[in-house]
């Protein structure tokens, strides 16, 4: 294997420490920040859950991420997986919320312009509404899972402190589905770009069991994430926590689950299949941004507490924050247009 | 399941028991107050008095003890991190009462007040009225940690015998100021009335705190 293939791939891995760095935060922040659970155990549980989801789970997403835009050279996908990372990275230096998936949305869409390649509109404006249904869902099911949890603590009026052992018991749990699902939904995000171009074969495992291009790939992304997780994302833990409004444990545990089951809707191949099978709409399998279902299902809670929760919300915040979601995808698609010009009339390489 | 999760299992089981014990203990040292008090007024300072008024010491002795061992605890295993502020601080003002109910006991043994036989029915009933409003509290505190949005009911009666009680230390001080006897002996009298007031005024401070833990506490 040509070794010059992991200096294209660098950008994609970079792509992959800044999504552990930042998006772990969606799955445990709450935890870690509460003190609920140990930033170890945390680390550790995300780094394992996103490898199996992102290994085993990934292929649905990236899948609808291809059908975007097909990079078919290394030098390209270098470049745009580049561009998505320098704008998740300059926009957390600036202190705005990011998405990682509208990055390399962006990116993607840059590199269309570039190729003077029609982005596909359908599939553009599905990605787009995924953009709002995704904050929504989150909302939806927070408000629902909410109004369970307290019916049953209602009903069965555990202890403080039995309340709290439960609460930890599922936030580790939820974390750790949360974990698999974001490796499922988001490692197309980090390695997808790469997927034309894989430079990997496919290695046979035990009996049956191949470990394809793509799951390696795939595998190579998540080890990425894993360190990004390890090295970064404590200091974003420790902040995401009530950077919205403050949250109790239940109210942490139930944005977990709510986070994890949005970004399971769109990376499950089976839920699509069974949603087809039932004759129900088609659930695209894209990646989706869990920074916003993590803020739809905050505001679902603050809007079910009524006017003493919707005063809790710290709206400028929120303003904030929609306001990089509108930015992210615009800058990533300026500069990725901008990167594939000098790499291809300074660096002399074949870009698409 | 894993050894450490019994262990955790167990380890909860026996702080919500400790717990338990402890709000047992305030109780019964309330219990204790009241029947210490109502045998000084038949009989005095006697040896039954000393015995009494050594296990209300023991009761805050132990209070101490099971207070101390509960914030360790509480810190050690980082359990209920949202809460541990608001449960250490109950713990702590119920301790405090302890030490009230204490000095209050001392004070009787060691000051042993003469009240006229006549003020004695009024005297038992402020004492009744602040033992009840510590009871009150007990289960206030006990409902806090299962189900905190029932102990509205006992709260608010705490706060109905305080102000009971209040009413009815100004009579019985008014109808101590109203006799001949020296200006010394009204004040030593009064002060005493004093005290059991405080006691009643920390039990309802203790609950209005209580009621705002449950707003925080709330889903």
């Amino acid at each position: 294997m040509d070794p010059t293939i992991f200096i294209f791939l660098s950008s994609g891995l970079f792509l992959g420490w800044s999504l552990g760095a930042n998006d772990a935060a969606n799955v445990f922040g709450t935890a870690v920040g509460s003190r609920m659970v140990r930033f170890g155990t945390a680390a550790l549980i995300c780094s394992v859950c996103l490898a199996l989801g992102a290994v085993f789970g990934g292929a649905g997403a990236t899948h609808g991420l291809g059908k975007l835009g097909q990079i078919s050279t290394l030098a390209g996908a270098f470049t745009v997986a580049l561009s998505a990372a320098a704008t998740v990275m300059w926009m957390t230096r600036a202190g705005l919320p990011v998405s990682t998936s509208q990055a390399i949305v962006g990116a993607i869409v840059g590199w269309n312009m570039f190729a003077q390649l029609n982005t596909d509109k359908a599939v553009l404006s599905k990605i787009a509404m995924t953009w709002i249904a995704c904050p929504v869902l989150g909302a939806v099911f927070a408000m629902m899972l909410y109004q369970i949890i307290k019916g049953i603590i209602y009903l069965f009026k555990p202890h403080l402190l039995r309340q709290d052992q439960l609460t930890r018991y599922g936030l580790v749990l939820a974390g750790a589905l949360g974990s698999y699902s974001l490796g499922a939904n988001n490692i197309g995000n980090v390695m997808g770009v790469f997927v034309p171009s894989s430079p990997f074969t496919d290695l046979p495992m035990y009996g049956d069991w191949i470990l394809t291009s793509t799951q390696q790939l795939f595998l190579l992304g998540a080890i990425a994430i894993g360190v990004g997780v390890f090295t970064y994302s404590k200091k974003v833990m420790m902040t995401v926590g009530d950077n919205l409004m403050p949250l109790s444990p239940v109210a942490a545990l139930v944005v977990v689950v709510a986070h994890s089951m949005v970004l399971f809707v769109f990376s499950s191949t089976w839920l699509q299949e069974t949603m087809v099978s039932m004759g129900l709409f088609k659930i695209p399998l894209i990646p989706v941004s869990s920074s916003q279902a993590v803020i739809g299902a905050v505001i679902g809670i603050g809007m079910l507490k009524g006017i003493k929760g919707v005063r809790q919300i710290r709206w400028m915040v929120l303003l904030n924050i929609a306001g990089g979601w509108m930015m992210t995808p615009i800058a990533a698609a300026i500069l990725c247009y901008v990167f594939l010009f000098v790499m291809q009339n300074v660096f002399n390489q074949v870009v698409m | 399941m894993s050894e450490r999760n019994i262990k955790i299992f167990g380890r909860i089981s026996s702080l919500q028991k400790q717990i338990d014990k402890y709000l047992d203990r305030i109780a019964e040292a309330a219990m204790l107050y009241q029947q210490l008090f109502d045998h000084f007024l038949d009989h005095g300072a006697d040896d039954r008095l000393e015995e009494l008024v050594g296990r209300v010491l023991k009761h805050k002795h132990k209070c101490s003890n099971l207070c101390r061992e509960l914030e360790i605890a509480l810190y050690t295993d980082m359990l209920i991190p949202d809460a541990r502020g608001d449960v250490l601080e109950l713990l702590h003002a119920l301790d405090d009462l302890m030490d009230l109910f204490k000095d209050l006991a001392v004070d009787l043994s060691i000051r042993q007040p003469r009240f006229d036989p006549s003020l004695n029915h009024d005297l038992m009933a402020v004492v009744k009225m602040v033992t009840q409003a510590v009871d009150h509290l007990v289960k206030a505190s006990r409902l806090f940690f299962s189900d905190y949005r029932a102990m509205q009911h006992d709260l608010h009666k705490v706060g109905f015998l305080e102000g009971e009680a209040d009413d009815l230390v100004n009579k019985l001080k008014r109808q101590i100021f109203s006799t001949d006897d020296p200006i010394y002996k009204k004040i030593f009298r009064c002060e005493i009335l004093d005290n059991l007031d405080d006691l009643a005024d920390s039990a309802k401070d203790v609950a209005e705190m209580l009621s705002i833990c449950a707003i925080k506490r709330a889903l």
